[in-house]
C-alpha cells in the first residue's frame, strides 16, 4: 500500500533521511516511534505529499504523493500535530468538507463524535484543543480514506479521551485501511498498534510486529541479579529491575513498548540477535 | 464559508472608508459641490487598486501557516482548481462586490450632498444655475481614448495585472507578502528599466526620443530622420503588456502552488 524506497530528505543543510526504505500494508495499525527530531512527522508529510523527497521514491496506492492529485488526496487523510479547523459549526464542517471524500460516512462521523462525547451543535471555535482534535480524528476516520496518518494524535487528549481514542481506532480498522500513528508517547498506543517501527537518525532501527515481539521477547520485573545480568536490557525501577529477556518459551506475554524502545535505542544489537535466532 | 465574516467586514470597511473620504472632500470644499464625475472616477480606480491588491495578497495566506497550509494543500482538489477558486474570488467576486459597494456609497453620497450643495450655491452670474453632480459611469468607453483604445480598458487591464502580481506574491512569499511583492515589483521594474536603458544606449546612434517611444530621431548630416518601430511590433507589445501579464502571472502562481511544501 505504501512503498518508500531509498528516501533522502533534508531541511536545507540538516539531513533527515539518507536512504530510508519502508513498506506498509493494509489491514495494520503501525506505530512510528522515535526521539524528537528524528523525522517521524517529516516521513508522514512525505507520504501525505506535503514534502517532496530529495531522492528516492514514495508510492502510495500507485500514486506519487508529491503530485497531490485529487484521486490521491481522497485516499490519504493526515491528522497533523499542528492543525487548523475553520470557525464554523460542526454540521457545516461535514456539509462543506465531506463532499471531497467520496466514501465519507456521516453516520460513522456522528458515531465517533458521540463516542468522543463531543456536543454536535457546538461551533468549532468554542471547543477546546482536545475536542477539536477529536473532531478531526472523527472526520479522518469517517472519510474512510485508505491511508490514515496521525502525528501525535494523543497530544492534548486527557486520560479518558486517550482510552476513547484507542477504542475508536481499534473499531475503525479494516483490511482495506492502513493506519500510521507517529508518537513519542508509546504507552498510549501499546494495546492499539500491531507493528512497531522505530526511526532514529534517518533510518529504520527496528521494524517488527507486536506478535513477533511478544513471542521473541519477555518483559518482566526481576529481583534476581543474575537474571538482570543476562537480560537483553535492564532498567532499575522502584519495584526492582524492569528487564527484557529472550522469550525461550515462545509464548506471547505482555509488551512494554517504552522499555522496548529504550532497549532498541541503547542496545539495538542485543535486541536484533533475539530476532535473528 | 469560514471567510464569510471576514469578507463582509472587509466590504464594510471599504464602504466606511469611501464614505469618510467623500465626506472629507465635501467638507474641504465647504459643501459647495458634491463629488464631480472625474473625482468619483479617480476615487473608484484608486480604491480598487489599493483594496484589490490587499485582497489579492491574502488569497493564499493559508499557506503561510503550518496548520492552515496543511489543511489547504490536503483538500482533495487539483492545484488548478484551487487556483481557479482564488481567481474567481479575487478577480470576479471581489471586483463585482467592490463595484456594488462603491456605487451604493457614491449614490448615497450624491443623494445627500447634492441637495446640501444646492442650498449652499451662490451664483455669481444670474445665468448661473446649480447643476447637481451625476453618478459616474466608471466603465465608460468614451473617456479620453488613447490610440483608439478607451482609457478604461488600460485601467482595468492594469488593475488585473497588479492584482495578479499580488496574488502571485501571496504564493511565492510566506510572510509579509504584500510588502515583499511591492519591493519585488520595484526591483524588477528598476532592473528592467536599467537593462533596457543600457541596451538602448549601446545600440542606438546619436539622437533621441521626442514625443513617443516608438520613434527614434537620428541626427543626419543635414537634418533629422525618424526611425519608427513597425506597427505590428507596437501592437504585439500592447497586446502583451495589456492582456498577457495576468495569465502569465496566473501560470507562475499555479506552478509555485504545485511546488509548495509544508
Amino acid at each position: 500500500m505504501i512503498n518508500v524506497q531509498n528516501l533522502h530528505f533534508s531541511y536545507r543543510k540538516r539531513k533527515v533521511f539518507s536512504g530510508l526504505d519502508l513498506q506498509l500494508q493494509a489491514g495494520h495499525i503501525y506505530g512510528l516511534l522515535g526521539k524528537n527530531g528524528t523525522g517521524k512527522s517529516t516521513l508522514l508529510r512525505n507520504i501525505a505529499g506535503l514534502l517532496f523527497p530529495d531522492q528516492g521514491s514514495i508510492d502510495v496506492l500507485g500514486h506519487q504523493p508529491g503530485k497531490r492529485m485529487p484521486a490521491f488526496l481522497q485516499e490519504v487523510f493526515l491528522v497533523p500535530e499542528e492543525f487548523h479547523l475553520s470557525n464554523i459549526p460542526l454540521q457545516h464542517l461535514v456539509k462543506y468538507q465531506s463532499p471531497f471524500y467520496p466514501r465519507f460516512s456521516e453516520e460513522q462521523f456522528n458515531k465517533y463524535i458521540s463516542e468522543f462525547e463531543i456536543p454536535s451543535d457546538n461551533k468549532l471555535a468554542d471547543m477546546s484543543y482536545g475536542q477539536k482534535k477529536k473532531v478531526l480524528i472523527s472526520f479522518g476516520l469517517a472519510s474512510n480514506a485508505s491511508v490514515l496518518l496521525m502525528d501525535e494524535p494523543t497530544n492534548g487528549l486527557d486520560i479518558i479521551s486517550k482510552s476513547q481514542f484507542r477504542k475508536v481506532m481499534a473499531g475503525a480498522l479494516d483490511d482495506n485501511k492502513c493506519m500510521v500513528i507517529s508518537t513519542h508517547q508509546v504507552k498510549d498506543l501499546e494495546s492499539l498498534i500491531d507493528r512497531v517501527t522505530i526511526i532514529d537518525e534517518g533510518r529504520i532501527l527496528f521494524d517488527q510486529t507486536i506478535e513477533a515481539i511478544s513471542r521473541r521477547l519477555q518483559f518482566s520485573v526481576s529481583f534476581d541479579p543474575e537474571e538482570v545480568k543476562q537480560a537483553i536490557y535492564a532498567e532499575a525501577s522502584l519495584r526492582g529491575h524492569s528487564v527484557i529477556l529472550k522469550n525461550d518459551g515462545g509464548e506471547e506475554g505482555r509488551l512494554d513498548l517504552e522499555l522496548l524502545y529504550k532497549a532498541i535505542v541503547l542496545n539495538r544489537e542485543q535486541v536484533q540477535k533475539a530476532f535473528a535466532a | 464559508m469560514e471567510n464569510r465574516q471576514r469578507y463582509l467586514l472587509s466590504l464594510g470597511a471599504i464602504a466606511g472608508l469611501l464614505i469618510l473620504w467623500f465626506v472629507f472632500v465635501f467638507l474641504m470644499e465647504k459643501g459647495s459641490s458634491a463629488p464631480r464625475e472625474d473625482f468619483q472616477f479617480g476615487t473608484y480606480y484608486f480604491a480598487l487598486f489599493i483594496s484589490g491588491s490587499l485582497f489579492a495578497s491574502s488569497l493564499f495566506a493559508p499557506l503561510s501557516s503550518k496548520g492552515k497550509g496543511i489543511n489547504y494543500l490536503s483538500i482533495p482538489a487539483s492545484h488548478l482548481e484551487k487556483l481557479l477558486v482564488a481567481i474567481l474570488y479575487g478577480f470576479v467576486i471581489f471586483f463585482i462586490c467592490f463595484t456594488l459597494v462603491f456605487y451604493a456609497v457614491d449614490l448615497l453620497m450624491l443623494q445627500i450632498m447634492n441637495p446640501i450643495a444646492a442650498g449652499n450655491f451662490k451664483p455669481y452670474d444670474p445665468d448661473n444655475v446649480f447643476k447637481p453632480e451625476p453618478l459616474v459611469n466608471v466603465f465608460t468607453l468614451e473617456e479620453k481614448p488613447v490610440d483608439g483604445t478607451p482609457v478604461v480598458v488600460y485601467l482595468l487591464m492594469s488593475y488585473f495585472a497588479v492584482q495578479s502580481a499580488f496574488m502571485a506574491g501571496s504564493v511565492f512569499f510566506k510572510k509579509f507578502s504584500f510588502i515583499k511583492t511591492v519591493l519585488a515589483a520595484l526591483v524588477i521594474g528598476f532592473a528592467y528599466w536599467l537593462v533596457m536603458y543600457i541596451i538602448l544606449l549601446s545600440l542606438l546612434p546619436d539622437g533621441g526620443f521626442r514625443n513617443e517611444l516608438t520613434g527614434f530621431w537620428v541626427r543626419t548630416e543635414d537634418d533629422m530622420a525618424v526611425v519608427k518601430v513597425p506597427h505590428w511590433m507596437i501592437t504585439a507589445c500592447k497586446v502583451f503588456f495589456v492582456y498577457c501579464i495576468p495569465p502569465f502571472l496566473w501560470l507562475a502562481s499555479w506552478h509555485r502552488l504545485k511546488e509548495k511544501e509544508i
